[in-house]
């Protein structure tokens, strides 16, 4: 073939693939299932495309006890399925499989598998209840055991955050050392349940960037707490198309 | 391996070519007649290989690559007030006008071969651009690897095409960055964090050595031998690249975990069950291929090609081997890899010399200078007190300065002396 024609029929080739491209991503958002997810967001800087929220979502950890799945054994890098359900809010996860479940389920990379022991912790002179989880790394060359041995009655010493306890210590001997300061405030209480060993999966999905305009957006302002992201999702492709924030979509004009 | 007689051929070729445009320029001969003297007698590959880098394209590749810098930046802001219809639509004739401008000035009309061919590398930039824009339209994920393959792929076949070695430049280095990062990701399913161990650099070995295999194929085949350059010279960079980061004496000492951070914790166990190592023995592989064609094709005339090869297939099986074992004794890998790149930077310049490609041995040079004080900042900084530090370093550098331009000067004077 002559050079000139050569150039062009590349020139083109290049043009379709954009164009096919967008009409790959672009039918997922028409034609795909929209489910609403609930994230976990922070943002950084791409610096080929811009700003972004960098977006972990509640199912992007999956306790394995609790959900359907095909196998347990899962290993750092496996591809994985998730299916999802409809919720009241959002959709959770409903099974998990090395192989494609019924729709919709969204595509994901298997990035952790790690153990978790659950404390229910109940406050003194309270009636709440705060749940701590302690992630244990079990591998051969893990620097550090990060298992604690909490049994039940034990008297502890912790702070909290949403409900969540962050930092748990047992008190020797029934005496409390911690004391408060101005960064932290101790609670004391005992623990009351004690769940060992649940298997805990952390999962990558191709959905975790949000490119937002640079300094340009009037975003109202939210906590986390009241965001969605929207997701089509269609024969294993994923597109992020929204954020929601209480229940609107955000208008970045 | 052009001889002085060739290159007396190349200036006459450059007189009759330039005395033929001003002819036509005055209208002794028709635009016609000019075409068909350039068809008879330029022959492309000794031409442009004459004048090189010419000044004139050197600017025009920075105008471009400012353009493009300006374009990616433009789409990066994300104006949601332009409707991204739009956006996806001025990128699209954004890359089919530069395109079109660049082949008619280089080709179609010849007038300014030199800008056409800036404004074609300007196309390969924005169809970069666009896969981004498609990238950032869609929220696809900030770790996307596979935007540098589309990439390079996508403008790969049109450095052969218009034998633009600036486009071939952008493919290899794009398709470097896609490597670099699909291994970076992998490594990361490897073991946990506190494992961190910086094998996966060997990956750039394996592939700087594909490239300049690569290199070595292009030199025989007379209608691409122009673009050999970009695969020597970033194969050579990323050879020494490799050599380089593994010299520093932090590799020598064992970390908080009792690992030197160049072995890891258990790189021989993990050896046989992760993709990372899989995408490593494939580069590998391929570099094993490319050497084994360059071999059999090697010019026998000339013992050169032969000694390449051999070295960097050495190279190529004893390094990961270093690494590998280094449990031994850690200070094995500073040691070796400072050996490594000292012979690398000799082997280059002298490369450079044998195949008369001058940028070989400018990068030889640089990188010698680069060993250099990267060494004494790192055993003397401890030794001395900070001014002395300086005032040595200062001399120091000027003495290497006066050294290196004497011999590069020496050097290049005797590829065109």
């Amino acid at each position: 073939m002559e050079k000139g024609k050569l150039f062009y029929l590349i020139v083109a080739l290049q043009v379709v693939f954009l164009i096919g491209m967008i009409g790959f991503k672009q039918s997922t958002v028409w034609f795909g299932e929209k489910v609403l997810l609930k994230p976990i967001p922070y943002d950084p800087t791409d610096i080929l495309r811009g700003d972004f929220i960098n977006i972990r979502y509640e199912i992007s950890t999956i306790k394995l006890d609790s959900i359907k799945s095909d196998t347990k054994d899962f290993k750092r890098g496996d591809t994985i399925f998730v299916r999802l359900e409809k919720g009241k809010d959002f959709s959770s996860a409903a099974e998990v499989s090395t192989k494609k479940t019924a729709e919709p389920y969204i595509k994901g990379r298997v990035n952790d598998v790690y153990s978790k022991n659950v404390y229910t912790v109940k406050e003194t002179n309270s009636s709440n209840n705060y749940i701590y989880e302690e992630t244990i790394y079990d591998y051969e060359y893990s620097p550090v055991k990060t298992e604690q041995s909490f049994d039940v009655g034990d008297k502890v010493e912790f702070n909290e955050f949403n409900n969540r306890v962050n930092y748990l210590i047992k008190c020797q001997n029934g005496i409390c050392q911690d004391q408060p300061d101005i960064y932290n405030q101790y609670k004391i209480g005992n623990v009351i349940n004690v769940k060992k060993g649940i298997m805990e999966i952390s999962i990558e999905y191709p959905i975790e960037s949000y490119f937002v305009p640079k300094n340009e957006g009037n975003l109202p302002q939210f906590t986390a707490a009241d965001m969605l992201v929207e997701v089509a999702l269609w024969h294993g492709d994923a597109v992020a198309t929204n954020l929601l924030i209480n229940g609107q979509k955000i208008d970045f004009r | 391996m052009p001889t002085k007689d060739s290159l007396d051929k190349i200036e006459k070729y450059k007189f009759l070519l330039s005395e033929a445009r001003k002819l036509a320029n005055i209208g002794v001969i028709s635009k016609e007649q000019l075409q068909k003297i350039y068809s008879l007698y330029k022959d492309p590959q000794k031409a442009v290989e004459a004048k090189h880098w010419d000044i004139v394209s050197i600017i025009a590749i920075f105008g471009s690559l400012m353009i493009g810098a300006g374009i990616i930046l433009f789409f990066a802001l994300n104006w949601s007030s332009i409707p991204k219809l739009v956006k996806v639509f001025s990128i699209l004739a954004a890359l089919v006008a530069s395109y079109y401008v660049g082949y008619t000035m280089k080709f179609s009309k010849a007038n300014f071969p030199n800008v056409g061919g800036a404004l074609i590398f300007l196309g390969a930039i924005i169809f970069g651009a666009g896969i981004f824009l498609v990238g950032q339209i869609f929220n696809i994920n900030s770790h996307w690897p596979s935007a540098f393959l589309y990439w390079a792929l996508g403008i790969v076949a049109l450095a052969y095409i218009t034998q633009s070695k600036p486009v071939m430049y952008l493919s290899l280095l794009t398709a470097g960055v896609y490597v670099g990062s699909e291994m970076f990701y992998w490594f990361n399913f490897v073991d946990r964090y506190y494992n961190i161990s910086y094998a996966f650099f060997l990956i750039f070995l394996s592939l700087g050595i594909s490239y300049y295999m690569l290199g070595n194929l292009h030199e025989k085949k007379e209608s691409i031998r122009m673009l050999r350059y970009p695969f020597h010279l970033i194969g050579s960079f990323l050879i020494m690249l490799t050599a380089y980061l593994f010299s520093f004496k932090w590799f020598g000492k064992a970390n908080d975990f009792g690992y030197s951070a160049g072995a890891g914790t258990n790189t021989m166990s993990v050896l046989f069950n992760s993709k990372f190592w899989i995408i490593y023995l494939a580069v590998t592989l391929v570099a094993i291929i490319f050497i084994f064609i360059s071999f059999k094709y090697r010019d026998t005339k000339d013992s050169t090609e032969f000694h390449e090869v051999l070295y960097l297939g050495l190279l190529l099986v004893f390094t990961p081997l270093v690494v590998l074992f280094s449990k031994i004794n850690f200070w094995m890998i500073p040691i070796t890899f400072n050996i490594i790149l000292f012979l690398l930077i000799v082997g280059s310049v002298y490369l450079g010399y044998a195949k008369r490609e001058k940028t070989l041995v400018n990068l030889g040079m640089i990188a010698f200078g680069v060993a250099i004080f990267s060494r004494y900042i790192e055993y003397l900084w401890d030794v001395l007190n900070g001014y002395l530090f300086f005032i040595i370093g200062g001399v120091l550098l000027i003495v290497l300065a006066i050294i290196l331009e004497k011999n590069r000067r020496k050097i290049i004077d005797r590829f065109t002396g």
